[in-house]
């Protein structure tokens, strides 16, 4: 228990309600030690069964609930809302991704919520937020994606002109980007805490991805353009740029970014394509400064496809850094699993399922902030149903 | 009450680019007292980001910049010179948190390694924001954000089965490793606030982007066996059995192309995901309605999931006589979650929820001038947080910082800027008046 207490956010009790949207804004609160209950209803959140279910376990479900507790209770009836009332009068932080008529349903005006614990946080994560014309929306993790940005600066090259095909990446990526700024905001509220009343913070899934694109909002803002899709690489303004993902002798790809080309990458890039009798077709005077590269990158390029279609995409990788280009193989997830960057910095915990299975959890951003995952007595899987329903207990004696 | 919880936290930021002044970006927004350090012959390379070539200003007129690093101070010092890192020291002795995006040897090579950082002030945050971490086999690889994002796993992780990666068509991983690094910094000051310990955050990019894609390498079995069928382009799955990683199954799911908005709008989409039967009823007698009817058979997911290209087929014959707005609108309005696509130009000029939440907000920036910078998205009691009208022109606020955190007078800032190490020695500067660059 010594080492649970020296964690970051220990201290801090949460109670968290969701439906997909909000579990990982409690996520990383719960693994840098805050403790997270889960209130569920009675036949568990409909998270438990989110695709893809492995061997009966959801797999997202066990990844974004990780040290979490659980709860199950009756919130069709008055007794169940009350033990909800009772867990959130010793709570810090309500955690939740509700539409205000969810949250009426439930009885959990902000109002009651400031009654019940005077100083506590609402955090509300929502796909557009709990005001404005489309808060009562529906959202999912492509209508966020596209809605927000993304999917309008991602996807294929143009074809005869037209802008390609626009493409959402997968990952469960809209809720990650409500999530870890409603965290910040959550822990940062909690470093100076009301005394009275209820602080709410209302986070719009929808708001934070249309801020978190990079150019293509300044780019109009700034500049009246508007951004073109390409594959494996930026959106830019123009309908053609220089590619910088290549195939590879094995079939795999390379990521080997055009951009930044200076003096000292172009003369490494010139060494290493000799070994192939390919620095003959770089030599001309045009390349020799950055802004004849960057005129003629199309030509350049026409020479890296060639010999990146020669070897095989671990090799390039290794020989690549080796030589300080900022180049690196298209990792798959089964390479992800292997990668020896992970591994020497214990990126992934082993867990223990409560069948005596064991699950290999990957960790976080960082390193350095000691997380539930470096504590051994910290319960580190994600709860069962109700597994914990003695807090309800201890709630009600005290 | 103005929400500003870090309010009296100092951070001294080194950052660059992207990933790092997007962390303290959110850190100033939410109060803390931001000093960017810079030396003018070596400059933040974002500053060169859409930067107008007319000679004044030159440092401080990118649009991109100014957004990304608003509610700032600008300090310069020379790193090199003895006076400088002593300086540097002074000003890390009096901060809660320090952060950089280096290599991993540049903080080392001026003498402010994490083992001086530590004596100079023991309950110091330290972040370091990077593409492989500080430690490891590969600490000394170089990356950019699509570096960083293609070795992670989540360039692989978006595309159209059978076609070559897709990736992301921005540096996601400069965005997100900068909120990570803005989480982890308000998480450690929380414990320097409880306990007064410091704390060494060693924050990479591969590794930001290997935990947003966690569930994926829990199953990473599962999605070798698939093969080309992963991933599906804007499905929630390929095929029906497939494992999907959006945690959601559902068809149809799809961006669809919609009616221009005008004539030079090539680039018209809606996105739609049915995601329950009541769904699929409801949008079946909306296109009804709309001379559309649906194919018969589909009153399971899985025969929706088996025939999504037919399905895609006919509801794209609906959706190319709507404009895309006014469809989500229709769609949204009978429960079926949508949305137009959105690009830049539509999320500035057209989206009524991003207006009324003040996400964009008009602001004066002396060089730039009124533009609609983004604000830090939260709605705070119901209030949007104010866009900070304030920016780190380079070197503005150098001798305020010198007097106020430092307490030098008079005679010494100018000293120090007479002997180069707070200005490089004939280097001119923007040349707007003081007064005008105030306001």
């Amino acid at each position: 228990m010594s080492a649970y207490s020296e964690l970051p956010l220990a201290g801090i009790r949460a109670i968290e309600i969701e439906h997909g949207v909000a579990h990982y804004a409690g996520k990383l609160l719960s693994d840098l030690g805050a403790e997270v209950i889960k209130a569920e209803p009675a036949g568990g959140s409909p998270s438990r069964a989110a695709e893809p279910v492995v061997a009966g376990r959801s797999v997202p479900f066990d990844y974004y609930n990780t040290g979490k507790r659980s709860v199950a209770l009756e919130l069709d009836s008055e007794s169940g809302r009350a033990e909800l009332r009772a867990l959130i009068s010793a709570a810090d932080l309500v955690v939740d991704d509700l539409s205000d008529s969810e949250l009426q349903e439930l009885g959990l005006s902000d109002e009651t919520l400031g009654s019940l614990r005077p100083g506590i946080v609402h955090l509300s994560v929502t796909p557009f937020g709990a005001s404005g014309p489309w808060r009562e929306r529906l959202g999912s993790d492509l209508v966020s994606l596209a809605g927000g940005g993304v999917t309008a600066s991602t996807g294929y090259d143009s074809v005869d002109g037209e802008p390609g095909e626009p493409i959402t990446p997968t990952g469960g990526h809209a809720a990650h980007f409500g999530g870890v700024l409603a965290a910040t905001y959550a822990v940062a509220a909690l470093l100076a805490p009301r005394t009275e009343g209820v602080l709410r913070l209302d986070v719009s899934v929808h708001d934070v991805i249309a801020v978190s694109t990079e150019i293509a909002v300044s780019l109009w803002e700034f500049g009246k353009q508007t951004v073109v899709r390409h594959t494996g690489r930026h959106a830019a303004a123009d309908l053609h740029t220089p590619e910088w993902q290549f195939r590879c002798a094995d079939g795999r790809y390379i990521s080997a970014i055009t951009l930044y080309m200076n003096n000292r990458r172009f003369a490494a890039i010139k060494e290493w394509f000799a070994e192939d009798g390919l620095a003959h077709d770089l030599e001309d005077e045009k390349f020799a400064t950055d802004k004849g590269r960057v005129e003629n990158m199309h030509e350049i390029v026409a020479v890296m496809r060639s010999f990146f279609g020669g070897h095989d995409s671990d090799w390039l990788f290794s020989e690549a850094q080796r030589r300080q280009l900022p180049w690196a193989k298209v990792q798959l997830p089964q390479d992800l699993v292997d990668d020896p960057q992970l591994r020497a910095r214990d990126f992934f915990t082993s867990v223990a399922l409560p069948d005596g299975r064991l699950q290999e959890i990957p960790g976080h951003a960082w390193v350095g902030l000691p997380t539930i995952f470096d504590v051994p007595e910290q319960r580190m899987r994600a709860p069962e149903l109700g597994e914990d329903a003695e807090i309800l207990a201890v709630q009600k004696r005290s | 009450m103005n929400f500003q919880p870090l309010s009296g936290i100092r951070v001294l930021d080194f950052t660059w680019n992207v990933a790092g002044p997007t962390a303290t970006k959110v850190l100033a927004a939410l109060g803390a007292d931001v000093i960017k350090v810079e030396w003018p012959l070596r400059p933040d390379p974002g500053r060169a980001f859409s930067f107008s070539p007319v000679t004044p200003g030159v440092f401080d007129s990118g649009g991109f910049f100014a957004d990304l690093n608003s509610g700032k101070r600008s300090f310069t010092v020379d790193p090199n010179t003895e006076a400088g890192r002593e300086i540097l020291e002074e000003i890390i002795a009096r901060c809660n948190l320090v952060i950089e995006s280096f290599s991993a040897r540049v903080m080392k090579g001026w003498g402010l390694g994490w083992e001086r950082l530590q004596e100079l002030n023991e309950s110091l945050v330290y972040v370091s924001v990077s593409g492989f971490g500080h430690t490891g086999p590969h600490a000394s690889y170089v990356s950019y954000g699509p570096t960083a994002q293609a070795v992670s796993g989540v360039t692989a992780a978006s595309g159209r089965p059978g076609r070559e990666p897709a990736g992301w068509g921005y540096s996601y991983l400069d965005v997100m490793t900068g909120y990570q690094a803005a989480f982890a910094s308000v998480a450690a000051l929380r414990q320097q606030k409880e306990t007064g310990s410091g704390a060494r955050v060693d924050l990479s990019q591969l590794e930001t982007g290997a935990s947003l894609i966690g569930p994926l390498l829990m199953n990473a079995d599962e999605l070798e066996a698939q093969g080309e069928a992963f991933p599906p382009g804007n499905h929630a799955v390929e095929r029906w059995g497939q494992a999907g990683y959006r945690y959601e199954v559902g068809a149809p799911y799809n961006v669809y192309p919609t009616a221009p908005q005008g004539e030079d709008d090539t680039d018209a989409f809606c996105a739609i995901s049915v995601l329950t039967d009541a769904q699929w009823q409801m949008l079946a007698g909306l296109a009804a309605e709309h001379g559309h009817a649906a194919p018969d058979g589909l009153d399971t997911v899985r025969d929706r999931i088996e025939r999504q290209a037919e399905l895609d087929a006919w509801l794209s014959d609906w959706t190319r006589e709507v404009e895309k707005f006014e469809l989500a609108d229709l769609l949204q309005s009978r429960g079926i979650p949508a949305a137009a696509m959105e690009s830049g130009k539509d999320r500035i000029e057209s989206d009524p929820s991003l207006a009324a939440r003040e996400v964009f907000q008009a602001t004066e920036h002396p060089f730039v001038g009124v533009h609609r910078m983004s604000s830090l998205p939260v709605l705070v009691d119901g209030r949007p947080l104010p866009a900070k009208a304030s920016w780190p022109l380079l070197g503005r606020h150098t001798d305020e910082i010198l007097a106020g955190v430092l307490g030098y007078d008079e005679g010494r800032i100018t000293d120090l800027r007479r002997t180069g190490v707070t200005w490089p020695t004939g280097l001119p500067r923007a040349d707007k008046p003081v007064e005008e660059v105030a306001a």
